[in-house]
C-alpha cells in the first residue's frame, strides 16, 4: 500500500494502473516479469524487475536501478535514429515498473517465428536478414550498443492486411508464422529488452555485440549459419567504413572465444 | 560388491585434464565402484604448474590404478573399456592419462575411448542427479559455461570472455596468500562466511557471456591499495575532511567477491533459462561445490517455479569416474567399439560442441 500512496504523491494517476497480482502474466525473462495491463484505457505491457533474493540487497538495487535507466533512456534515444522499438509510457522507479508500447497479439519473437517457420532459406527471410542488418548497422553507426542481442529480443509485427482474412478466421486467433511467410510481408522488426544496453563508440563494444548475437543464433537455431552471415553481410553493407573495422574486430574476438577453452 | 560380469559393460576413466589426476570404474546405470584420486597442491601464493604438474601425476598414476581396481574388487580383465581425458586440458597432465591409457589398453587388448572432460561432468551430473535436460552451468577453474542441449550437441549459450571464474576465484587467493590447500575456492568460501560489508565490485555481464579479468585486476588494486571503491564524487566530498585510509578486511573481500561473481553466473544462468524456456538447472565444475552458489542457484530456479540439481560435491570435482561415465555411454552407442589408437591423441583445446552427442535423441 505504501507504494501506490507514494506514487500518488509523485502525481501519476492511481487509478489506471493495477497492482500486478491483477494483472495477466505475459513471461518471465531473465530481468523481471512482463505483464499486459492497461493505462489511461490504453493496453501497455507493463515490465517489473522485482527484487531478485538470490543477490545481495545492495547489488539488487543498483543494477535495477541502473538497468531501468539504461532501458529508458536508450530506448528513447533509438526511436530517434529510425529504429522500431516498443514506445515508452511511463516509469515507475519505486515499484521497479516501466510502461511500455503491447506490440499486439500477433507479435512473435524472431525465435519464435523460426521455430515455427523451420526453414532458413524461406523467402520471407530475406525481408528479416534486411531489417535486423540495417537496424543493427543504424544502432552501431550511432555508438549504440544493445548489449544483449539474442533472436528472443526481437520481434516481428506483421503488417498483413488483417481485413482481408478475417472473413475466414476467426477474429480472435493469432496469426501463424507460415501465414506471414505467405503473405509475402513481414512487417517492422522491433528490437526490445534494452536493460544492458549503452553508448560506447568503441570498435570493440560493437564487435562482441555481434559476437553474443552469433553465439545466441547459431546455439539457438542450429544449422543457421548461413542465415546469420547473410544479416552480416547486411550489416557490413549499411555500416559503411565502419562496418568492415568491426567485422574485422568481431573475428578476432571469436577467435579470443575458442582459445579461451582451456582445462579444468 | 558382486558384480554380473557377462552382462555389465565396466568402464575404466583416467582424468589427468588439470591439477588432480583421478581413476574411476562405473557401470552402464552410473554405479560407481570406486573413483580414488590424488591432488597436486602447491603452497600459498603459487598455481600449479604444467610440468610440475605431470611430474606429479606420472609419480601417482599406477598407485591410483591399483587402488581403484582394489576397491572395486576388480582386475584389468573385468574391464569392458579403457577411457582418458583426451581435453580440454594442460597438455603435460593430459598426456600422461593418454600415455597411460593406450598402454594398458595395448596390453590388456581392451578397447580404448578418449573423451571430452565436459561432456564428463555433464553426462555424470545427468546420471547422479537423474534430471532430464537441464541448463547446465560448468564453472571451474578453466571453464565457465553456461550449456543447454539441442539436436545432438550441447550448444554453449554463454561463456567467459577472458578468464574462467574458478581462475579468477583462484587468483584472487593467491593475491591474498590463501592456502591451496584442499582448494582456494574452499577456502574463499569459509572466509566468506565470516564477511559481511558489502564492497562494490565491477558487474560484467554481456547478454549470456561475461567477463571476470577486470574484477581481478580491480580487487588486485583494493588489496594493494592503489584503488578505493569509493567513487570520484565520495572522494570529493571527503576531501577537505580527513582523509581515511580506506584498508579492506580479507573477509569482507572474499565475501563481495564471491556475492559479486556469482551473481552474474546465477543472472547468465536465468538468461538462458528464459531463452531456452527450461526449469532445471545443472551445477558442474568444482566452483559448483561451493554452498553459497548452490544456494543463489536454488533461489533463482525457485523464482521461476524450476529447481536445481547440484551435484554431490564428490562428483563435481574433477574425477575418473565421470569420465569412465562418458567414455562407456561413447563406447556403447558406437556399436561397442572403440577408438583406434592413431585417433587416440590428446588436445588443448577441446570445445564441448564439438562433441557429436550420439547417447541422446531428444
Amino acid at each position: 500500500m505504501e507504494q501506490s500512496e507514494l506514487i500518488d504523491a509523485g502525481g501519476v494517476a492511481p487509478q489506471i494502473t493495477k497492482q500486478p497480482e491483477q494483472l495477466n502474466l505475459l513471461s518471465q525473462g531473465a530481468e523481471g516479469r512482463l505483464f499486459l495491463g492497461d493505462i489511461f484505457g490504453q493496453v501497455c505491457v507493463i515490465k517489473e524487475r522485482f527484487q531478485k533474493n538470490y543477490r545481495v540487497p545492495q547489488l539488487d538495487a543498483k543494477l535495477a536501478q541502473q538497468r531501468i535507466n539504461q532501458e529508458c533512456k536508450n530506448m528513447a534515444r533509438i526511436r530517434k535514429f529510425g529504429v522500431p522499438t516498443p514506445a515508452l509510457y511511463l516509469i515507475d522507479e519505486v515499484g521497479r515498473k516501466i510502461y511500455m508500447e503491447y506490440l499486439g497479439k500477433h507479435a512473435y519473437t524472431v525465435k519464435e517465428f523460426l521455430y515455427q517457420l523451420k526453414s532458413f532459406d524461406h523467402p520471407i527471410l530475406d525481408q528479416m536478414v534486411d531489417k535486423i542488418g540495417t537496424n543493427l548497422a543504424i544502432l552501431h553507426t550511432n555508438d549504440q550498443i544493445h548489449g544483449d542481442l539474442t533472436t528472443s529480443n526481437m520481434m516481428i509485427k506483421p503488417k498483413v492486411p488483417l481485413g482481408l482474412q478475417l472473413s475466414t478466421r476467426e477474429e480472435d486467433k493469432r496469426i501463424t508464422a507460415s501465414e506471414i511467410a505467405e503473405s509475402g510481408t513481414l512487417g517492422d522488426v522491433y528490437l526490445i529488452d534494452f536493460g544492458l544496453s549503452f553508448v560506447s563508440g568503441k570498435i570493440e563494444d560493437k564487435a562482441v555485440d555481434i559476437y553474443v548475437l552469433k553465439r545466441a543464433f547459431i546455439s539457438t537455431h542450429p544449422g543457421s549459419e548461413d542465415l546469420f552471415d547473410r544479416i552480416l553481410d547486411k550489416y557490413r553493407e549499411k555500416a559503411g567504413a565502419q562496418g568492415l573495422k568491426i567485422i574485422a574486430k568481431y573475428k578476432d574476438v571469436e577467435k579470443r572465444g575458442r582459445k579461451r577453452e582451456c582445462f579444468g | 560388491m558382486e558384480v554380473d560380469k557377462s552382462r555389465k559393460i565396466i568402464s575404466l576413466g583416467i582424468e589427468g585434464s588439470a591439477n588432480k589426476i583421478g581413476v574411476g570404474i562405473v557401470d552402464q546405470d552410473g554405479t560407481i565402484y570406486s573413483n580414488p584420486r590424488t591432488t597436486f597442491i602447491t603452497p600459498p601464493g603459487t598455481g600449479f604448474m604444467p610440468k610440475e604438474t605431470a611430474e606429479h601425476h606420472r609419480a601417482k598414476v599406477l598407485t591410483i590404478i591399483k587402488q581403484a581396481l582394489e576397491e572395486a574388487k576388480m582386475t584389468l580383465d573385468d574391464i569392458t573399456v579403457i577411457s582418458y581425458t583426451k581435453g580440454p586440458g594442460m597438455a603435460g597432465p593430459l598426456s600422461v592419462g593418454a600415455i597411460v591409457a593406450r598402454t594398458l589398453s595395448q596390453l590388456y587388448n581392451k578397447p580404448i575411448v578418449g573423451v571430452n572432460h565436459c561432456i564428463g561432468h555433464i553426462e555424470m551430473g545427468r546420471v547422479v542427479t537423474k534430471s532430464e535436460n537441464p541448463t547446465i552451468l560448468y564453472v571451474s577453474g578453466g571453464n565457465t559455461q553456461v550449456i543447454a542441449y539441442s539436436q545432438n550437441r550441447y550448444r554453449i549459450f554463454g561463456e567467459t570472455l577472458d578468464i574462467a571464474v574458478g581462475n579468477c576465484l583462484d587468483r584472487f587467493a593467491r593475491i591474498i596468500n590463501l592456502s591451496n590447500d584442499p582448494s582456494p575456492g574452499h577456502n574463499i568460501e569459509q572466509m566468506a562466511k565470516l564477511g559481511s560489508r558489502y564492497i562494490e565490485l565491477p558487474y560484467i555481464v554481456k547478454g549470456m557471456d561475461m567477463s571476470f579479468s577486470g574484477m581481478l585486476t580491480h580487487i588486485e588494486e583494493l588489496v594493494t591499495g592503489k584503488k578505493t571503491s569509493q567513487t570520484k564524487k565520495q572522494q570529493q566530498e571527503q576531501s577537505g575532511k580527513m582523509q581515511i585510509e580506506e584498508t579492506y578486511s580479507k573477509e569482507d573481500l572474499c565475501y563481495s567477491l564471491q556475492e559479486t561473481i556469482f551473481a552474474m553466473l546465477v543472472e547468465t544462468t536465468e538468461r538462458a533459462m528464459a531463452h531456452c524456456n527450461s526449469r532445471e538447472v545443472l551445477l558442474v565444475g568444482g566452483v559448483g561445490c561451493n554452498v553459497r552458489l548452490q544456494q543463489m542457484m536454488g533461489i533463482m530456479a525457485g523464482e521461476r517455479g524450476g529447481s536445481v540439481c547440484a551435484m554431490d560435491d564428490r562428483y563435481c570435482i574433477d574425477n575418473g569416474a565421470m569420465i569412465a561415465y562418458a567414455g562407456l555411454l561413447e563406447y556403447k552407442f558406437k556399436g561397442q567399439t572403440g577408438m583406434r589408437l592413431e585417433e587416440c591423441t590428446f588436445t588443448q583445446r577441446f570445445r564441448t560442441d564439438e562433441v557429436d552427442v550420439i547417447w541422446r535423441n531428444d
